[in-house]
């Protein structure tokens, strides 16, 4: 590949990297897409409806297949080529995808919008920064976001909740019983319950099919009705003409051209080890936060002693993941309820927004950020371990006492999950590990983590709304297991987010409010990793609005020629 | 996995206790890795488990008849055993991944070990002495064990390794557990428990029947909780 045939590489094929090829490339910019993993069309490897027993172990994890044999992932926390360390009293598991789409082609695509306080937490409470955006400022591209992508809800909003304005989003399905059961529950504790919003069509769209309400997400989806890069934005952005990808394509590092701007990157080729470069007049990064900040940080030269764009040391700081875990209980009145198809589409299609903003402001809580909570049925999906409900995990007895014990039961379990907020703080970061490398030699990340009394606090409260919900309806739960007081740390989350975070100035952050490197003006980041605090909410939606925002000035800055 | 430990009686732990360690660990064969198409962290989704399976014919008639008691027969469903369980747990004890080598090994002593036990008390493999003598057997070691609230936390989400000590406990526990797990999967236990999804249809998704709500309502009402707007008519 030759110097100037490409006006910016993107790097990664995930929800960040392809939202901005899309938006370059219809804009008539010419794009190469370096992906680590190998190609993936849904449309044939998409086991929708092999049923669990017909997977190896019935479709069980296993250290090859974690969680599940038949998820859309290709990759794992365990990766043999490509290894992380934890410093110690760490435990971060970093799961990653190796193929186009990476995640989102598992993902379970709940698209809740950040709200105007998430952008501005440290004016609020005093904790962390604010973002150099607002939620107006950011609003329209959330709009079109959606558009692009097909999402349902309604358009009702609540406090730091907003929805989309009307026009957008499709119709939401009703429901089911046990979810009304729940917000009954919930309503009478004074708490409201909202509309799932979720990148499902529930209409088709172009190409795309309507959810046929079977088989489940995480499996991907061969007719398009959850949104994948891989059936929507990778082949829309294929028909302009102006995409090229590369898979099995590992960036290295981001190298720098004499005018101290990135001109290229150094890439392995996975399948043979030999290296190559590739040129352009700009560098998108989006190989997810913690990826893309190990390339930063891998990428130095004189210039850039401490990794690439890094001269505010911020780059590896500020790393967060979603606080998580939940309850599981039995709700006797609920036994030998009438049956029906209680599938819909794989997420709740009801949530629990943040209700505590009026105690926080009131001085009542001992937490200044908020959780949402998720409700799961034991009837959604066929019954197997973790994919369904496990019944293994609730009939200790046996014989045929188990057996009709099993059927009264089925449809009495509810898993209450909860979603919280952890504020970035000093002691949880990345940085390189000094010895260990990857197979072909490249550095890797270490990682540290830890949280505070303001996270503790918070997934104590949300124990208790959780238990208070379940005891005013009349469940059991089962006994949870704290190690050190500690639950649902955030170590775990699949929601990374914050490692070379915007803001004002160059001093203390990495880019500005478009995303584009204080330090290199042509270096563009297009995922998680420009987020400046981590609100509860699943990030992915404003990961794909930023991106949006940041594709749009570039190419201003490419066409004007200001590149 | 605690509470089994702490409530199996006393007359369970101590037959087990002191059979368990004349029993000599079963070695695992150790083989290469598979390296067929459904193997490794890319495999062909479509292909079967790559692995052979180990357990012998006599293995496999003594979980046969170990699985029934757990799961019999009755008028809705078949019992496990002729539902697949056995081939699903000989699937199990013969995968090659070190994560389930634990329970693996456990289950392979568990099932010889019951096997010589009904030998020594009854002069007969487990699978042809009588159906009263099986009960007997299990009920002493199983103990008259009842759950005390529900499973914590951690065995809802993973079958977490045990610690080395409670091996005992260890083995009914996992056949238990990949019993109901694997019977609950088969054609037969998901037509058993009548889970209704997982069919394809056209048009929007249409939630609970009228008797569902039905229902509801009358849940609800034994709560003294208002309906959600959803439930007004
Ligand atoms: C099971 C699951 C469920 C989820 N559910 C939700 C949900 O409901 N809502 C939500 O908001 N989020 C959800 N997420 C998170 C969501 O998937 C991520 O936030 C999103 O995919 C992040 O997009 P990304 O572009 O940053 O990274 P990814 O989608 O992971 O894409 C990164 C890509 O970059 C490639 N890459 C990495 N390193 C390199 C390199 N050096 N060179 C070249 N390419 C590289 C990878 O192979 C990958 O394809 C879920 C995730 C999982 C795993």
């Amino acid at each position: 590949m030759s110097a100037g045939d490409f006006d910016a590489i993107v790097v990664g094929s995930g929800a960040g990297g392809a939202t901005a090829a899309l938006r370059l490339t219809q804009a008539g910019l010419k794009v190469l897409m370096l992906e680590a993993g190998r190609p993936y069309d849904p449309v044939t490897e998409t086991p929708m409806f092999n049923q669990h027993i017909d997977a190896p172990l019935g479709n069980i994890p296993t250290e090859d297949r974690n969680p599940r044999f038949y998820d859309a992932i290709i990759g794992g926390i365990d990766l043999a080529d490509e290894p992380y360390t934890n410093a110690e009293g760490s435990h971060v598991k970093w799961l990653r995808t190796r193929m186009l789409g990476g995640r989102t082609n598992a993902w379970w695509a709940y698209v809740p919008r950040y709200g105007p306080y998430d952008f501005q937490g440290a004016s609020r409470d005093g904790h962390g920064v604010d973002w150099p955006v607002s939620y107006d400022d950011i609003a329209p591209s959330y709009d079109e976001i959606e558009r692009l992508m097909g999402v349902y809800g309604t358009t009702d909003s609540y406090e730091n909740e907003p929805s989309s304005p009307p026009g957008i989003l499709q119709p939401p399905p009703p429901l089911r019983a046990y979810e009304l059961f729940a917000k009954a529950g919930f309503e009478n504790l004074g708490i409201p319950v909202a509309t799932t919003r979720a990148a499902v069509l529930t209409q088709p769209k172009g190409d795309r099919n309507a959810c046929f309400y079977a088989s489940h997400c995480r499996r991907g989806c061969s007719i398009g009705a959850k949104f994948q890069t891989t059936t929507s934005f990778l082949p829309e952005a294929l028909k302009t003409g102006n995409l090229t990808i590369q898979t099995h394509a590992r960036v290295a590092e981001v190298t720098l051209g004499p005018d101290g701007r990135a001109d290229g990157v150094r890439y392995v080729d996975t399948r043979t080890g030999s290296f190559g470069v590739a040129k352009a007049r700009s560098v998108v990064l989006a190989a997810s936060s913690y990826e893309t900040a190990r390339l930063l940080l891998a990428s130095k030269s004189d210039q850039f002693p401490n990794g690439l764009a890094n001269r505010s040391g911020q780059v590896g700081r500020n790393i967060a993941n979603t606080l998580n875990f939940q309850i599981r209980a039995y709700f006797p009145v609920l036994d030998g309820r009438p049956q029906y198809n209680e599938d819909g589409t794989s997420l709740p299609h009801m949530v629990v927004p943040w209700f505590g903003h009026k105690d926080q402001a009131e001085g009542r809580l001992d937490f200044p950020r908020g959780y949402h909570i998720q409700v799961f049925g034991d009837r959604v999906g066929a019954p197997g371990i973790k994919t369904g409900p496990n019944i293994a995990s609730r009939e200790y007895g046996y014989g045929r006492e188990l057996k009709s014990s099993a059927r009264r039961r089925y449809g009495s379990y509810i898993d209450f999950e909860m979603f919280g907020e952890m504020i970035p703080n000093d002691d949880t970061y990345m940085e390189l590990d000094p010895v260990v490398v990857d197979k072909w030699g490249l550095a890797v990340p270490r990682f540290h983590w830890r949280i505070g009394d303001t996270e503790r606090h918070l997934i104590q409260h949300a124990k208790h709304t959780m238990l208070d919900v379940i005891e005013r309806l009349g469940g059991v739960s089962a006994p949870i297991e704290e190690k050190d007081g500690e639950l649902g740390e955030g170590a775990t989350g699949v929601h990374e987010t914050g490692a070379a975070r915007m803001g004002f100035t160059g001093e203390d952050s990495v880019v500005n409010a478009h995303s584009q490197s204080w330090d290199v003006d042509n270096l563009v980041l297009a995922d998680g990793s420009v987020f400046a605090s981590h609100a509860h909410k699943n990030p992915t939606l404003t990961i794909m609005a930023l991106a949006l925002r940041a594709a749009d000035a570039l190419v201003v800055r490419l066409k004007s020629n200001q590149i | 996995m605690t509470i089994l430990a702490a409530t199996v009686p006393a007359i369970g732990t101590s037959i087990w206790a002191t059979n368990y360690a004349s029993v000599s660990p079963y070695q695992m064969k150790s083989w290469p890795k598979p390296t067929g198409p459904g193997f490794g962290i890319d495999p062909d989704l479509s292909a079967p488990a790559p692995w052979p399976n180990i357990l012998t014919e006599q293995q496999r008639r003594t979980l046969a008849a170990l699985v029934d008691i757990i799961i019999p027969p009755d008028e809705v469903s078949p019992g496990a055993a002729e539902a697949g369980v056995v081939d699903f747990i000989d699937e199990y004890v013969s995968a090659p991944y070190e994560s389930l080598r634990y329970h693996s090994l456990s289950i392979l002593n568990g099932i010889d070990w019951i096997n010589t036990e009904s030998q020594r008390r009854y002069g007969a493999d487990f699978a042809d002495t009588t159906e009263r003598r099986r009960d007997a057997l299990f009920k002493d070691i199983r103990g008259s064990y009842v759950p005390e609230g529900e499973p914590t936390t951690k065995r809802i989400l993973s079958l977490a390794i045990p610690k080395p000590e409670r091996q005992a406990d260890t083995f009914l526990d996992s056949v238990h557990y990949l019993t109901i797990t694997a019977f609950y999967m088969t054609e037969a236990g998901v037509k058993d428990i009548d889970y209704r999804g997982d069919i394809a249809q056209a048009g929007p998704y249409e939630g609970p029947t009228e008797e569902a709500k039905a229902h509801l309502r009358d849940t609800l009402d034994k709560l003294n909780l208002p309906y959600p707007d959803e439930l007004k008519t």
